[in-house]
């Protein structure tokens, strides 16, 4: 094979040494970038690759450190942000750290809180100066400065801190800010740097910026392996982007980064994408996938999850894992947790536990596998397991094949993943061997390559996504063919998202406030209740409700139809909103009769308006109004959101995932 | 009636009448522990879906003795017989607590029951999927899978202080009616052998009607009914409404029903009695309690704190010292607020207005609307800098390793470890509470618990 890709059998094992951590290699897969490492922070050694639980607020989602310990976790994270904000600065100054406050003894890495802020607040703004974004708390306005980030870390006292980055949502598509972003990320690093009080017990990792953007990441990457940081983490991804992007990215740095120091790859969970990283050389992962998909009922196995919802575990007496020794499947039958799933806090915490102590079950396997250089079988059995019909996605083959990691599809589509491994591996030793500023250019010439050669086969075979409307209805999310589009949608953003639904709550309705107030509004209202209507109408057709959940869609729906019923009063606050966009290009034709129709049955929206007092001209007047009724604007969409809310958590009482609803109705918003 | 004659193997010994109140008793050869011996008074750990709340076994057992007795409700179960039908080896141990002995009730005591639901074909409870009805055939089915070692039988206790005669004699013929039924099914269950039956003693808050079923009870003993015990319902409809019921007026009903039947029976009371109504219950002859009253505490994200120990250890000077401390901050909140009162009453001559809108701002938190003197609210800000554990001298799992300031800051944040936390040291302190009762009733002291617990509560 013209496998030189990686940097294959080499003998010698990195190290690196700076105050606050030792790194050394211990074992270094001979095919792929894989490598299993040590890693001596101030409060405990972690063994590498390893996976970190997110323990957001100065705990671990109910557990006791106890329990996290025994499930195998070394290092956990706490989020800055939401320390930061409670109990504050000072107070854990007064504590003496997060380590004693939580009663946690080993080790712990804190986020810069940047990520946070410009999640959680619909109106966050990215100054040279810092951060600066509306409290979901009390609405008042908050500048985040690296120094600050620094300081607030400074006194939570993580073994880790993350420098504050500029981060761009990676869906964003205007290269330039980007560009400014991966420059001001390394500026922002100065500072941080020069911020920290305490380098003798704290370490602070850069975070590669870039985007998708192979020069802007090479950039980055030099600018940040410039300042010699004890270790380095690749951030700015798990925002949704297509996984056929995200793993070239991810090889980039890997690349590049010194192997003397860990590598920090943010916001990955899942566990294909765990041993997919690990394959191209990243070392550390942090996700809220673990202990958030506990809360909804479901256990992390090998080749997927299960939604202990279902009614099949309802006589299942054996545990979620046989081959797990965590406390609750040393205890527990599934039975057990299906009669007690979502409705008690226990079912949550016997959840979570048993999905951390899998995580770290699989970082165990995977770098056991790596020091008995056995880590290329150990993929492709995991793989083969995970996707019994051996239909691999074309990124996994890909990603793996750019390391020298083959695996074989299944007959149908042998063909095709010849080529496309074929293609791949070149791209892998153009990645290795060409200089950074070429390697953009000669990725996408692959790129377009790729393209010609799946078009001649078929594209039908190269889609990923299996997942369709009849899978949300059924909430078959978890099995082998619809998880892509799941990993798509499932960004760590969401999973944030979700995580804090008070914030949440609080971002969206500033979001529909500012809509509402917005002449230049992109926010249709009169569509997104169409949207809620018609997602609870599919709840109706197609879930067996119970009578509360019944009740509920009924109560909703008469909500959601009153609300569209105001949108045909003249005085309504909707209709400017609605008039503004819609009646401008699809409905002037129609301006003839005098209101709007919901089909509820459809959950389609047929509007159709008459007065011309109304028409697109009149903005002045409509702006007028508009102030008049700013009031009732605040509580429309205050009510709005509640609405929203609520749908979301019926659909989540019925055991389905909100991921569809959250792409569509919901961050509609945003 | 016919002659009943029930196989029970679960013995009770009274083994001292105390001249200060109260005996001590032995509960033994339960059917899942024969070797166990249970002291009384004791409580029983309250379940919700067969759990201790909020704490999976292993934290449970770091709190709880690995045979402490569970009160599992068939309110949690009636939706779930095929299953534990099928999984054949009792609720105890499908809920991961095998070892631990178990008594059904009807009820969750810590939820409050609706009252007006009971017809002639049963007793309604209330499930996650809506109002469920229980006959005795239904209910029966319940117990006979969920194999407990005693259980409550199937009784209509709806009968609130308020309620009617006519409603107190409907309660009191369907019970029997029930009770007749029930026990014929449980002599004719191959399932129930050796479980112990918990006769109801009902009248609700009349004298006159729990003298009447007490009297019919005794007067069916001589037929052949052989119980276990006694279970004192009809005194409430469940929830946290039970902790305020007047602790007096309870002791007289629940003495009028003890007064003509047999002392060698173990008497339970199921429900969120406080401290001070459980000292006085113990006082009445009641044997068997639960722990509603700490899970409905920690549900209001409040932590027992209150004085329990009449012997002086050492170790516990501290408690008393930081208890006084705690105390003593708040009295001077309070003393500030009267000073600042009174000086506005000097400006304003509007004292009684103002003296009253003070105090309510001092509380802790105005939602929290039931909250006793036996409890802090981890809610109050006032804990935000406190860097000490709940009670100190506690040896519980949380004071050993947690301070308040940190519970403060799970509570305000909303985060499940709260809860557990609390959990774990509250229960602790419950269960040291009867082991306190029990030393007092031995050496003829409940009195003066009961005096300990007036003052402090005061």
């Amino acid at each position: 094979m013209a496998g030189t890709a990686s940097t294959a059998a080499s003998t010698f094992l990195h190290s690196s040494s700076s105050p606050a951590l030792k790194f050394r290699v211990v074992a270094q897969c001979s095919v792929s970038r894989a490598r299993a490492s040590v890693m001596t922070l101030p409060h405990h050694t972690v063994h590498l690759p390893t996976f970190m639980p997110v323990g957001t607020q100065g705990t671990m989602k109910g557990l006791l450190p106890q329990q996290v310990k025994e499930a195998g976790a070394e290092i956990i994270l706490g989020n800055t942000y939401h320390l930061g904000t409670r109990p504050g600065k000072e107070s854990m100054k007064a504590f003496g750290g997060l380590h004693q406050l939580m009663g946690w003894d080993r080790a712990l890495l804190t986020d810069s809180g940047g990520f946070q802020m410009v999640s959680l607040s619909a109106l966050s703004k990215v100054t040279e100066e810092g951060v600066k974004f509306q409290s979901p708390y009390d609405g008042t306005e908050i500048l985040l400065t690296p120094e600050e980030s620094i300081a607030i870390q400074n006194a939570i006292g993580a073994d880790i801190m993350m420098q504050l980055d500029d981060v761009v949502d990676v869906m964003e598509k205007d290269y330039d800010r980007f560009k400014i972003a991966t420059h001001r990320t390394t500026r922002w690093l100065d500072r941080c740097m020069e911020a920290n009080k305490n380098p003798q017990r704290q370490n602070l990792f850069p975070i590669v910026q870039g985007g998708l953007h192979p020069d802007l990441r090479a950039t980055s990457l030099d600018q940040l392996i410039a300042r010699d940081a004890p270790g380095y983490a690749i951030g700015g991804l798990s925002g949704g982007e297509a996984k056929d992007q995200f793993w070239r990215v991810i090889l980039q740095c890997t690349g590049r980064l010194p192997p003397s120091k860990p590598r920090y790859c943010m916001g990955v969970g899942f566990a294909v994408d765990l041993v997919v990283c690990c394959a191209l050389g990243a070392d550390m992962y942090d996700c809220v996938f673990p202990t958030r998909t506990a809360r909804f009922g479901c256990a992390l196995i090998d080749g997927g999850q299960l939604n202990l919802k279902n009614r099949e575990f309802a006589v299942d007496f054996r545990p979620i894992d046989d081959t797990c020794s965590c406390s609750t499947c040393t205890h527990y039958t599934r039975a057990y947790i299906h009669t007690i799933v979502t409705k008690y806090p226990v079912a949550c915490h016997l959840l979570s536990v048993h999905n951390v102590a899998y995580q770290m079950r699989l970082m165990d396997n995977i770098r056991s596998s790596i020091i008995e250089d056995n880590f290329p079988t150990f993929v492709q059995d995991f793989m083969a397991g995970y996707y019994k019909d051996r239909d691999y996605p074309t990124w996994l083959t890909d990603a793996l094949a750019a390391v020298n990691i083959h695996l074989k599809k299944a007959n149908i589509h042998n063909q095709e993943g010849v080529l496309t491994s074929a293609v791949s591996n070149r791209e892998g030793n153009i990645n290795q061997e060409t200089q950074k500023s070429d390697e953009g250019t000669d990725q996408r010439n692959s790129n377009e390559e790729r393209e010609v050669i799946k078009t001649k086969i078929g594209a039908e075979a190269l889609e990923d996504d299996g997942l369709d409307e009849s899978d949300i209805i059924k909430g078959n999310f978890w099995d082998h063919n619809s998880r892509i589009l799941k990993l798509k949608q499932v960004g760590y953003r969401d999973a944030i998202l979700d995580d804090y639904p008070d914030q949440e709550k609080a971002g969206q309705a500033a979001g529909w406030r500012a809509a509402l107030a917005s002449s230049q509004s992109k926010t249709n209202l009169v569509l997104t209740l169409s949207q809620l209507a018609g997602a609870l109408m599919a709840l109706k057709v197609k879930q067996s409700l119970t009578q509360d959940q019944d009740k509920e869609v009924r109560e909703l729906l008469k909500e959601v139809e009153r609300k569209v019923k105001m949108a045909s009063q003249s005085d309504s606050p909707y209709l400017l909103t609605f008039m503004k966009q819609e009646i401008g290009e699809a409905f002037e034709k129609e301006i003839n009769t005098s209101h709007t129709e919901v089909n509820m049955e459809s959950g389609l929206i047929s509007s159709t308006v008459s007065d011309g007092a109304f028409s697109p001209v009149s903005t002045n007047t409509a702006a007028a109004t508009m102030t008049i009724q700013n009031q009732s604007l605040e509580s429309e969409a205050n009510s709005i959101s509640v609405l929203q809310n609520r749908v979301q958590t019926l659909y989540q009482s019925c055991g389905l995932d909100t991921t569809q609803l959250l792409t569509t109705v919901f961050h509609s918003s945003h | 009636m016919g002659v009943l004659s029930l196989n029970c193997n679960m013995k009770f010994a009274v083994e001292r009448i105390s001249k200060g109140g109260g005996r001590l008793g032995k509960l033994s050869n339960l059917r899942s522990q024969p070797d166990v011996i249970h002291a009384t008074p004791m409580t029983l750990v309250a379940t919700v879906g067969g759990s201790a709340p909020h704490l999976t076994q292993d934290v449970f057992n770091l709190v709880a003795k690995k045979d402490a007795p569970l009160c599992v409700s068939a309110q949690h179960y009636c939706k779930h017989v095929e299953i534990l039908q099928a999984y054949k080896k009792g609720v105890a141990s499908f809920a991961a607590l095998q070892g631990h002995s178990v008594c059904v009730t009807v009820q969750d005591a810590a939820q409050a029951t609706p009252s007006g639901y009971n017809d002639k074909q049963g007793i309604s409870t209330w499930t996650h999927g809506g109002r469920q009805v229980l006959t005795p055939q239904t209910y029966m089915n319940v117990v006979e899978v969920m194999q407990p070692d005693w259980y409550e039988v199937l009784c209509d206790a709806d009968t609130p202080p308020d309620a009617s005669k006519k409603r107190l004699s409907k309660s009191a013929a369907m019970s029997k009616s029930y009770l007749t039924q029930c026990l014929k099914l449980h002599k004719d269950s191959n399932c129930l052998q050796g479980a112990g039956v918990l006769i109801p003693l009902l009248g609700g808050h009349s004298y006159a009607e729990r003298v009447r079923w007490s009297k019919w009870v005794a007067d069916n003993a001589q037929d052949g009914i052989e119980a276990a015990g006694y279970s004192l319902l009809g005194l409430h409809t469940n929830g946290p409404k039970v902790e305020k019921i007047d602790a007096k007026a309870v002791c007289e009903l629940v003495e009028t029903s003890l007064g003509s039947l047999s002392q060698s029976l173990p008497r339970q009371a199921s429900g969120a009695w406080n401290p001070l109504t459980v000292v006085r219950l113990v006082m009445a002859g009641v044997d068997i309690f639960d722990s509603t009253f700490p899970y409905l505490v920690t549900e209001r994200c409040g932590a027992l704190t209150f004085l329990h120990w009449l012997t002086r250890d050492p170790s516990r000077d501290n408690l008393q010292h930081q208890d006084k401390r705690l105390r003593g901050d708040s009295e001077k909140n309070k003393n500030q607020d009267e000073e600042e009162t009174l000086n506005e009453k000097e400006k304003e001559s509007k004292s009684e207005e103002l003296e009253s809108t003070e105090g309510k701002e001092n509380q802790c938190d105005e939602e929290v609307n039931v909250k006793s003197s036996y409890e802090i609210c981890l809610k109050d800000k006032r804990y935000a800098e406190v860097q000490e554990p709940l009670v100190s001298g506690c040896e519980c799992y949380t004071c050993q390793n947690f301070t308040i300031a940190y519970i403060h800051h799970l509570t305000m944040v909303k985060e499940l470890l709260a809860p557990v936390l609390l959990s774990i040291h509250n229960l602790h302190h419950w269960l040291g509470f009867f082991s306190s009762i029990r030393t007092a009733v031995g050496s003829d002291q409940l009195v003066d618990l009961q005096r300990l617990l007036q003052t402090s509560a005061a």
